[in-house]
C-alpha cells in the first residue's frame, strides 16, 4: 500500500511540476498547444495529434514551415507553407496540407502566424476527450475532489502525508484540465480538386448575302428593287446592311448605309437625280456582328426619261 | 512510509509537493486569464477526423460518376459549342458529389484553356442549381435555360474567376447542377471564326467546425 502510494506520490510531483513548467513557458513565450482535428498533415502530423506552436512574425516565415493561422471564417487552419509573398510587414501565405495534392483554395494574408514546432500524435485525442462535455465532468468533478483534499481539515498530524499524497495523485488531473482548456483545435483540412474542361467552344461565322438582284426601275417599273438571299451557311442573320456609293455625278447622295430587316431594298426616291450612278453593296448584320459586303453586280443608273419629264432609274450592269 | 523519523523529512516530502500542487492551480488560473488561449474560434471538444476528401464530377457525357484526379484536367467531349452566336446560350447538366469521408464545402472557377482566341471576354459562364430545361434547341437563336437558382454571371476570363460560391456538400450527398455557356449579345465583329476551351476547377475543402 505505502508503495503503492509512494509511486502515486512521485508521479504526481513529476507531472504536477511538468504541469508548473509548461504553463509557465507556454505564458512567457507564447507557446500554443494544437489538437489537429484532422488529417491532411498526415502522416508526419496525423489526426488526433497534440503540436506546440509558437507565434512569429509574417517575416520570419518560410517556404517549409507548418503554420496555424485562421482563415475567412475565422477557422484555425494548420498547414505547411508553399508559397509565401512577403509585402512589408505582412504577408500573403499559400497553404497546403502534406496529404492534401492541391492547396487551399484562398490564401491567407496575415502579419504573424503560429508556427509548429513540435508534435505528438495520439495525444490530442486525450485532450480532445477531456475538452467534451463528459471529460469537462469528470476534470470538474476532479478539480472539486482537489480542493476537498487540500482545505480539509486534518484532525491528526499523522494523516498529514496522506493528504499530501492525495494532492499529489489530483496534480496529474490539474494538469489535464490545464492543458485541455488551454489548447487550441486546429484543422488541417482535408481537400481535393476535380477539374472537367470542356471541349472547344467555337464562335459561328457570318457569310453576306448571295445572288444580289437589281430589279425593276426603267420608264414604267417604278425604283429599281434590290433583292438578295440569306447565307446559305454559316450564322443566321438578323438583318443586313445597304452601302450606296455615288460613283458619277453630282447631286443625290454622295453615299451612305441603311440597315434592312428583309432580304429587298427599293432605292430611296431622296437619292434619284439626273446623271447620277450608285454603286451597292449588302453585307449581313447579327447584333454586333457584320459579314464582308457583297458588291451588286448591277448598278443603278439615273438618266432622264425621254418625255424630258421624268427621271429614270434603271439596273444597269 | 511510516517510517520516517526526522519532522525535517516529512516537511520536505509533504510541503514540498503540497506547493507544487498549489503551483498547478496557480498555473490553472494564470492561464485561464490569458487571452493567449482564447483567441480562437474553437473547437474545444471537437471531434477528430481522419479521412480524405473526394470529389467527383458528373459531366453530360459520363454516365457514370468520374473522379477527376487531383490537378489533373479531364476534357469533356460533349461539353462543346459549335457556330456560338451573340446572345446564344447552351445549358450543360453538371453534378458534384462528396464520396470521401466527411462534409465538405465546395467551390469553383472558371478560366480560358486551350488555344483561346475571343476579343475582350465575350463568352460568359452562369451556374444553376438545377438542370436544363427541355431539350437540347437545335433552332437559331439557340437558348437553353436551366432550372433552380441562379448563381453569378461569370465572364470567362483569363485566370480563374469564381462560378460557385462555397456551398456545403454531405458526405454521400450529390448535386445536380447546371452551367448555361453563352456569348453576350454586344459581343464584338472581331469574335466571329473565334474558339477556345474552358475549364472548370472544383475544390472541396473539409468542413472543420
Amino acid at each position: 500500500m505505502n508503495r503503492v502510494w509512494s509511486v502515486l506520490l512521485t508521479g504526481g510531483a513529476v507531472v504536477g511540476s511538468l504541469c508548473l513548467l509548461v504553463a509557465l513557458v507556454s505564458a512567457l513565450f507564447g507557446v500554443k498547444p494544437l489538437v489537429f482535428r484532422t488529417g491532411s498533415m498526415g502522416p508526419e502530423i496525423p489526426a488526433g495529434a497534440l503540436a506546440m506552436a509558437r507565434t512569429v512574425d509574417a517575416a520570419d516565415l518560410e517556404v517549409g514551415d507548418v503554420v496555424s493561422v485562421h482563415d475567412a471564417e475565422g477557422v484555425r487552419v494548420t498547414h505547411r507553407v508553399v508559397d509565401l509573398q512577403e509585402s512589408g510587414e505582412q504577408a500573403v501565405l499559400t497553404l497546403r496540407g502534406d496529404a492534401n495534392t492541391v492547396p487551399d483554395a484562398a490564401p491567407y494574408p496575415v502579419a504573424e502566424a503560429d508556427r509548429v514546432f513540435w508534435s505528438v500524435p495520439w495525444l490530442g485525442h486525450a485532450v480532445a476527450f477531456l475538452s467534451s462535455p463528459l471529460g469537462l465532468l469528470l476534470l470538474g468533478g476532479s478539480a472539486v475532489a482537489l480542493l476537498i483534499v487540500v482545505f480539509r481539515p486534518t484532525p491528526r498530524p499523522t494523516r498529514g502525508k496522506r493528504r499530501a499524497t492525495r494532492v499529489m495523485v489530483a496534480a496529474p488531473v490539474a494538469a489535464a484540465m490545464i492543458v485541455s482548456q488551454s489548447t487550441t483545435g486546429t484543422a488541417a483540412a482535408f481537400s481535393d480538386s476535380a477539374a472537367v474542361s470542356s471541349s472547344s467552344i467555337v464562335a459561328g461565322n457570318l457569310h453576306p448575302p448571295t445572288g444580289i438582284d437589281c430589279t425593276g426601275g426603267g420608264l414604267l417599273g417604278g425604283l429599281p428593287t434590290y433583292v438578295w438571299t440569306a447565307p446559305a451557311s454559316g450564322a443566321p442573320p438578323l438583318g443586313y446592311s445597304v452601302r450606296y456609293t455615288r460613283v458619277a455625278g453630282v447631286g443625290g447622295s454622295a453615299g451612305g448605309e441603311l440597315t434592312v430587316s428583309s432580304t429587298s431594298w427599293q432605292l430611296p426616291s431622296s437619292l434619284v437625280a439626273v446623271g447620277v450612278t450608285y454603286r451597292i453593296e449588302v453585307r449581313s448584320r447579327l447584333h454586333s456582328w457584320q459579314s464582308a459586303y457583297v458588291v451588286a453586280g448591277e448598278r443603278v443608273v439615273v438618266t432622264l426619261g425621254a418625255l424630258g419629264l421624268v427621271n429614270v432609274s434603271s439596273c444597269v450592269t | 512510509m511510516g517510517r520516517h523519523v526526522a519532522p525535517r523529512r516529512w516537511f520536505g516530502r509533504g510541503r514540498t509537493r503540497a506547493l507544487l500542487a498549489l503551483g498547478t492551480v496557480f498555473a490553472l488560473g494564470a492561464v485561464g486569464t490569458s487571452a493567449y488561449w482564447t483567441d480562437t474560434a474553437t473547437i474545444t471538444g471537437g471531434t477528430i477526423t481522419s479521412g480524405s476528401m473526394d470529389l467527383q464530377l458528373q459531366t453530360p457525357s459520363s454516365a457514370s460518376w468520374v473522379h477527376v484526379g487531383s490537378g489533373t484536367s479531364a476534357t469533356d467531349a460533349t461539353l462543346a459549342i459549335g457556330n456560338l452566336t451573340p446572345n446564344e446560350y447552351h445549358a450543360f447538366d453538371v453534378a458534384a458529389r462528396n464520396v470521401g469521408n466527411a462534409d465538405f464545402t465546395y467551390t469553383a472557377t472558371v478560366a480560358q484553356a486551350g488555344s483561346w482566341t475571343y476579343v475582350n471576354t465575350p463568352i460568359t459562364v452562369q451556374f444553376f442549381t438545377g438542370s436544363r430545361v427541355g431539350a437540347e434547341d437545335t433552332s437559331y437563336p439557340i437558348q437553353e435555360t436551366c432550372s433552380g437558382t441562379a448563381l453569378a454571371t461569370v465572364p470567362v476570363a483569363a485566370g480563374p474567376t469564381t462560378v460557385i460560391p462555397s456551398r456545403p456538400l454531405a458526405l454521400g450527398a450529390s448535386e445536380q447542377l447546371c452551367v448555361r455557356v453563352g456569348m453576350v449579345q454586344d459581343a464584338t465583329d472581331t469574335n466571329q471564326n473565334k474558339s477556345g476551351q474552358l475549364r472548370f476547377d472544383f475544390t472541396a475543402t473539409q468542413v472543420t467546425s
